[in-house]
């Protein structure tokens, strides 16, 4: 599902040219989960980034379900997103001006697939799995962080994405309201045959992975250490 | 979901920021839509107003004044100029239509304008084409009113009323005279747009008989018609032309002539009673104009004929010798023809020199002073201090649209730190750059759109209102609920400046990296 072949990411700083990323072969199979752990700073964001063609590479390969990324011009990055990627946050990054349903809808929208009327009905099933039917009509500054990264959760699962990555999902919710996110997300990503990647500190919910790669055992990069934590954030 | 439920839920979102936004545009629009109504609406009303008349002659005096007060029925008339020389343009041939008007009286806030029908038709069989209701005035205080008037409920058909001296609270110079001639409403005019529709019109006679002045008008063609004019002596062709009661009611000692064009004019119940010294004709052109009931009614010493043109045609030796039958008696000292006065004349001339040799001649005419004054020559100098005031009014529109957009560009560019957010999640979501770019640009027109729907209602609603306002004033007709040309041309202008200022904050949100804010 995921292959990353001599994969260089570089930022040009002051003090000369910064690597981030230097991983010289990385696969995940279709409808794997992996936890991917490591120190702040070690890259695992700017992967992220460039798997989702958010970020591109300085050298190498990233193909994801048998399309190169990396070789995608821009409006074909946000085509392939639109299509391919779930993205789900530690911060949620919904919306603020539209309601919870609407945050669903926005993908839909952009990848222009889905009638106005299929939108919604697509919405509100996502939002029926997460339990959230009684608050589609809210705006994120009503809903708590649980029921926020929920909606975050349905919004990625909106395109019926080949590939869902969560950026420490849990990491603003407590461990209780964060366990049932969690496993939430893991449930609906082997109903729908999603291959998920999620980054987490949190033994707790590594010791939930069958599958935990540390970056540092794959990135040549990561021994920069702070400099290269600045570029991640 | 469209875009356009993302920009709504955008700028709902920022509700304060968006209603200010928009609100500024609309101050901005309903300034320069309604400049535009009424300065249109003035212009168009001006010309309108002023038909095919090319000159107005009046006293001596502001030629503005003049206009205003005789066209637009606006502001206080000058003052009154002899009739002698309503006549003498009326034989002139230079002068294609001549039109008196005698202004001076009023009915509450509606000035009582004496006029013939020559003012509304060009024949008299066309007149009834101009009421909407009753008939044209025939009778000495027989009046119609514009349909305003009616519509106000001030007056209705058959109502009857008296007027006051003066217009507008300004008392013009009466001697005093009670105002017992009661006017009786017999028509009710269509709307015609201009400031007649706030305006009582009557017989000329009936504003004399308001001063007591006896006298009679014919219209200027009458002056033209030779089987008209000094067809013979002293024409009488009907009955109650000329009714005397006493002996020597009526005596004439000077050679002019006694001129009478209307109905009713005179009346004389007595033998001898029209008594006339010289040898001067006595002239009637119109039907009814004098009546005797007794063969000396009318006595002449000498042979020729009885004819007045000038002042002092109508010399009364008593108080008595005129005497009037009907319940509108005088109980003051009359005056006659020889105190006849208007108070203006509207002329058409055949071409530019005759007007312009009439125009001379009237105001070189030491006898009967008077102005002339080019109508439209007075309309542009009115029309120019008018526009003076809306290029003012329209650079402060301007501005106030200027500042809408900068509202608009900075309301953008402030809410562009939380939007940069929202755009590096839409361009996460899938979003392409130029959907971002169409929405944000999208934002600005929505609220430069709806602040110039506002605004054109707004400046619709402003003009009609001021409009009101200068038809009760000025008398100028202002429709402020149709489209004006011009109305377009600001509406693109203002959006123009709208997207202007959405293009900005547009391309700086283009250039977001989203990487860079998605972990905020």
């Amino acid at each position: 599902m995921i292959e990353l072949k001599n994969l260089e990411k570089t930022y040009s700083s002051n003090e000369g040219m910064l690597t981030v990323i230097d991983i010289p072969f990385y696969s995940v199979d279709e409808g794997s989960q992996i936890a991917l752990v490591g120190p702040s700073g070690s890259g695992k964001t700017t992967l992220l980034n460039l798997i989702s063609g958010l970020v591109n590479p300085t050298k190498g390969e990233v193909t994801v379900d048998g399309t190169r990324v990396d070789l995608l011009n821009e409006a074909e990055k946000d085509q392939f997103r639109s299509k391919t990627i779930g993205y789900v946050f530690q911060n949620f990054n919904l919306v603020n001006s539209l309601t919870a349903m609407e945050n669903v809808m926005l993908p839909m929208m952009f990848r222009g697939k889905r009638s106005r009327k299929q939108q919604q009905e697509r919405a509100e099933e996502l939002l029926e799995k997460v339990h959230l039917s009684h608050r589609i009509r809210h705006k994120p500054s009503k809903l708590s962080k649980g029921e926020q990264q929920r909606v975050a959760i349905a919004r990625a699962l909106a395109n019926e994405a080949k590939i869902i990555l969560a950026d420490e999902p849990t990491g603003n919710i407590d461990f209780t309201t964060g366990m049932k996110i969690f496993s939430l997300l893991r449930q609906l990503c082997i109903d729908e045959k999603i291959t998920l990647v999620m980054v987490t500190h949190s033994d707790e919910y590594i010791s939930q992975f069958s599958k935990v790669v540390d970056i540092r055992d794959i990135n040549r990069a990561v021994a920069l250490g702070k400099e290269a934590a600045q570029w991640e954030s | 979901m469209g875009i356009l439920r993302v920009v709504i839920s955008n700028l709902s979102y920022r509700k304060i920021s968006s209603i200010l936004t928009t609100v500024s545009v609309s101050i901005g629009v309903v300034l320069l839509i309604a400049i535009l109504i009424i300065s249109s609406a003035l212009r168009q009303g001006a010309l309108h107003q002023t038909g095919d008349y090319d000159m107005i002659v009046g006293a001596k005096g502001s030629a503005s004044q003049l206009v205003l007060s005789s066209i637009f029925h606006y502001d206080v008339p000058i003052g009154n100029i002899d009739y002698e020389i309503f006549e003498k343009l009326a034989r002139d041939e230079r002068a294609e239509k001549v039109i008196p008007l005698a202004l001076g009286d009023s009915y509450g806030s509606y000035r009582i304008i004496g006029t013939d029908y020559t003012y509304f038709a060009d024949q008299i069989e066309e007149i009834d084409g101009i009421l909407q209701e009753g008939t044209f005035y025939k009778e000495v205080g027989d009046v119609i009113i514009g349909w305003k008037i009616a519509e106000a409920g001030s007056l209705g058909m058959h109502a009857t009323f008296q007027g006051a001296h003066g217009v507008d609270g300004v008392d013009l110079g009466d001697d005093g005279h009670d105002h017992d001639l009661e006017y009786r409403v017999v028509g009710i005019m269509k709307p015609q747009h201009s400031a007649d529709d706030y305006v009582i019109f009557t017989m000329i006679e009936s504003v004399w008989e308001e001063h007591h002045i006896h006298g009679t008008h014919t219209p200027f063609y009458h002056y033209r018609d030779d089987s008209f004019i000094g067809e013979d002596d002293h024409h009488h062709d009907d009955e109650d032309d000329h009714h005397h009661d006493d002996e020597d009611d009526h005596h004439h000692d000077d050679e002019d002539d006694h001129h009478h064009d209307d109905e009713d004019d005179h009346h004389h119940d007595d033998e001898d009673d029209h008594h006339h010294d010289d040898e001067d004709d006595h002239h009637h052109d119109d039907e009814d104009d004098h009546h005797h009931d007794d063969e000396d009614d009318h006595h002449h010493d000498d042979e020729d004929d009885h004819h007045h043109d000038d002042e002092d045609d109508h010399h009364h030796d008593d108080e008595d010798d005129h005497h009037h039958d009907d319940e509108d008696n005088h109980h003051h000292g009359h005056r006659h023809d020889e105190e006849k006065e208007i108070t203006a004349i509207l002329v058409k001339s055949q071409n530019i020199v005759a007007s312009s040799t009439l125009r001379s001649e009237i105001e070189g005419d030491m006898q009967h002073p008077a102005q002339a004054a080019f109508i439209v020559v007075v309309l542009r100098q009115l029309l120019n201090l008018l526009g003076d005031g809306m290029a003012v009014a329209n650079f402060l529109a301007y501005i106030s649209i200027t500042i809408a957009a900068i509202s608009i560009f900075i309301s953008l560019m402030s809410s562009m730190t939380e939007r940069r957010k929202d755009v590096a999640i839409m361009r996460m979501l899938g979003s392409s750059k130029t959907k971002i770019l169409t929405i944000v640009i999208l934002e600005a027109l929505f609220v430069t759109g709806l602040g110039i729907v506002i605004g054109v209602a707004g400046g619709h609603a402003l003009a009609h209102w001021a409009g009101i306002q200068l038809q009760s004033t000025a008398g100028l007709y202002v429709n402020a609920l149709q489209y004006w040309s011009g109305e377009l041309a600001i509406a693109g202008i203002v959006l123009l400046f709208g997207l202007l200022a959405g293009i900005i904050p547009a391309l700086s949100v283009y250039k977001t990296e989203p990487t860079h804010y998605m972990h905020e």
